[in-house]
């Protein structure tokens, strides 16, 4: 196992400007200690896949990822054979009499085979990161061929044979839960429910990823976000969506949040019209409600 | 509570009994791994960590992890309630419901095969108000080929939507090169017989239909309904409920529509009594859903919506429904009545979750399915 102690992993994670919490310090730790896959799940723009990448830099390893979507199939997720080159292959033995079984061995040789994300992973010297995004995108017989692989670690193809997996990979598996994910599937993972950071944290993100903005400023931005997040609202604003605003506004040299700023640049914040006509609706409100109408007169 | 290290593994365990009565899914597995990793001195050494962990460990959905600060709370003042009064503690508290008395099967039977007692068929037409409709009360042979004609022009209408998968089609459909080379192997190196694949059907239909009181007229349509359903489309599952609900696919797939309903009065003992439409469709949501719900399902209620349970759990079990199903569609024979609004309670809690809300009371209503916008 990378890790030295729990304490280890929030130093490290902070070090690749990951702000974590416990409860993720926590799941991570005891994934890699139990060398358990990790099934992340929240609201979108939370750092779910932040989470591999950042592991993958702590790891000093390759990070393999296969996005889900539905129809995945094996020629996508495991491998698939390099049809072109087989059937050139094939002509140019054409003249030569071999035997059917020499030439089927011939052309489901390695070198024909083209490896895709799961098999990669599992063929590995070094230990991959890999991230299985959006899992809940995918269908119910990708989920439930993945529970063989996850407690088998291995992958049998028909004219190879079986192949074991030289190292395990630290799986991350994220969904944005648009659909449950299998009891069977849940079992073999460890839990991890990220939700929107708390305002701190959000703060602490947005110092990290926009360093050059002003204290006041970014203070303002969390604040404004974090009321809209209460709002009945389509599409939550995310911790991407703070930090393109933060930079935005940073970058215009502002130094303080304004009624016309907001209102032209609400579009950063908010990707719905009816969400952004919410917001215009009610903005006089969340002004109040966010304080910055006292500290303008001030 | 740290310093009772002593008999530590022994609390965890307990703890894992406790959480599993509340509904967590722990097996010998998760008890294991939660007692190798507390076997770590710095996750020991501190109480939060020591709780984080065991919430890491045993917490695998969002609810879950919601619930487990207070139940983790709640057990350990129980423990110190057990250990202070020397009492038993993590007492199995089960409300036992006194058992209704099943409906004497002659009654059923009569009334499945039309001979209605006058008490059942004043009942059933106090229930359906003022129906002006043409509902069927005798229906014949004739009838169920005109319901399977229809059915059948309904299930093409939903099942019209292909899965992204591929299966093997022998004259249709885009090549499968892996397939033809291999195929073509055995002949001489060129390629002849070319094997195709196209997209699969994947649709699966789940059919709820209520059979209480209050819908006694139109049970024996709703079975021949359900009965077209099943001959017509493999990939259909059936249940019935009143106050509780039965699962009666295996039943329904008799060769004939009499047998059916046989094997049906057998197993639902429950017939024509109260409504609780909540507590029902969370028996199928705990018991069924995993099996029976994902994206490619289209379910069918098929109910009046009068209940007289909790529409709290209509609304609650609907939500899950909905989230899980690819489209949640109701079935309500009282809405042939002109000026019928769903008011009564047991419909407006389960409105916001439905995709669409249709009549449904004879044959001919199901023409309106068909035209319907599925």
């Amino acid at each position: 196992m990378y890790w030295k102690d729990l304490s280890d992993v929030s130093t490290q994670l902070e070090s690749k400007n990951y702000i974590s919490t416990d409860a993720i310090n926590m799941s991570v730790y005891l994934a890699a200690k139990l060398g358990k896959p990790l099934l992340i799940e929240g609201p979108p723009g939370v750092g779910k896949t932040e989470i591999a990448k950042v592991l993958s830099a702590i790891y000093d390893t390759d990070l393999i990822r296969l996005q889900c979507y539905e129809g995945l199939s094996v020629e996508h997720a495991i491998y698939e054979w390099d049809y072109h080159r087989q059937l050139l292959a094939l002509k140019l033995i054409e003249a030569d009499s071999l035997s059917l079984s020499e030439k089927e061995g011939l052309i489901f040789d390695d070198k024909y085979l083209l490896r895709r994300p799961l098999l990669q992973s599992i063929s590995q010297h070094k230990s991959p990161v890999l991230l299985l995004d959006e899992l809940d995108r995918a269908d119910e017989e990708f989920e439930s061929f993945l529970l063989e692989l996850l407690s088998e670690w291995q992958i049998s193809i028909p004219e190879i044979g079986t192949i074991q997996a030289i190292t395990k990979p630290q799986v991350i598996i994220t969904s944005n839960r648009t659909r449950e994910l299998s009891e069977a599937l849940r079992r073999r993972c460890m839990y991890l429910w990220l939700d929107y950071p708390t305002l701190e944290k959000e703060q602490e993100i947005v110092r990290r990823k926009v360093p050059e903005i002003n204290e006041t400023l970014s203070r303002e931005i969390c604040v404004f976000i974090q009321e809209v997040r209460k709002m009945r609202i389509n599409k939550v604003p995310s911790i991407s969506e703070t930090i393109d605003w933060a930079f935005a506004l940073s970058g215009m040299h502002i130094e303080h949040l304004e009624r016309a700023m907001i209102e032209d640049t609400l579009g950063i914040v908010l990707k719905d019209w009816k969400d952004i006509r919410t917001a215009q609706d009610s903005l006089s409100e969340l002004f109040e409600r966010v304080g910055v109408i006292q500290k303008l007169k001030a | 509570m740290i310093s009772r290290t002593l008999n530590l593994p022994d609390l965890i365990l307990r703890f894992c009994r406790y959480l599993r009565q509340a509904g967590y899914n722990i097996g010998p597995t998760e008890e294991k791994d939660a007692l190798l990793s507390l076997a770590d001195r710095y996750i020991l050494s501190h109480e939060e960590t020591f709780a984080r962990c065991l919430k890491s460990q045993l917490c695998k959905s969002r609810l879950q992890v919601e619930q487990f600060d207070l139940l983790y709370e709640q057990f350990w003042k129980e423990m110190d309630r057990a250990t202070d009064s020397k009492i038993k503690e993590l007492e199995d508290e089960k409300n036992e419901q006194t058992p209704q008395r099943p409906p004497p099967i002659q009654d059923i039977k009569d009334w499945l095969y039309n001979h209605r007692s006058g008490d059942t068929y004043e009942l059933a037409q106090e229930s359906a108000i003022s129906a002006q409709g043409t509902y069927e009360i005798h229906p014949d042979e004739k009838d169920l080929k005109e319901i399977f004609h229809l059915v059948n022009q309904v299930i093409h209408k939903i099942a019209n939507r292909r899965s992204r998968r591929y299966e093997s089609s022998h004259s249709r459909g885009t090549i499968d090169i892996r397939k033809s080379i291999r195929k073509n192997l055995l002949t001489n190196d060129e390629i002849i017989k070319l094997s195709r694949k196209i997209k699969k059907k994947n649709l699966r239909i789940v059919l709820l239909c209520d059979v209480s009181k209050s819908m006694d007229l139109y049970s024996r349509f709703f079975m021949q309904f359900m009965y077209a359903f099943k001959k017509l489309m493999q990939r259909t599952e059936l249940f019935a409920f009143s106050t509780k609900l039965f699962h009666i696919t295996e039943e329904i797939s008799a060769e004939s529509l009499s047998k059916s309903l046989d094997q049906i009065i057998k197993k639902v003992d429950d017939w024509s009594s109260g409504t609780r439409i909540g507590e029902s469709l969370q028996t199928f949501v705990k018991n069924y859903g995993h099996r029976h719900l994902n994206s490619k399902t289209v379910v069918f209620i098929l109910s009046d919506g009068w209940d007289t349970g909790d529409p709290e759990l209509i609304s609650d079990s609907m939500a899950v429904i909905h989230r899980r199903a690819m489209k949640v569609i109701w079935l309500n024979p009282l809405m042939q009545n002109r000026g019928w609004k769903p008011e009564v309670l047991g419909m407006t809690a389960a409105m916001p979750f439905i995709d669409l809300l249709l009549p449904l009371h004879n044959v001919d209503s199901i023409r309106s399915i068909v035209r319907a916008k599925l």
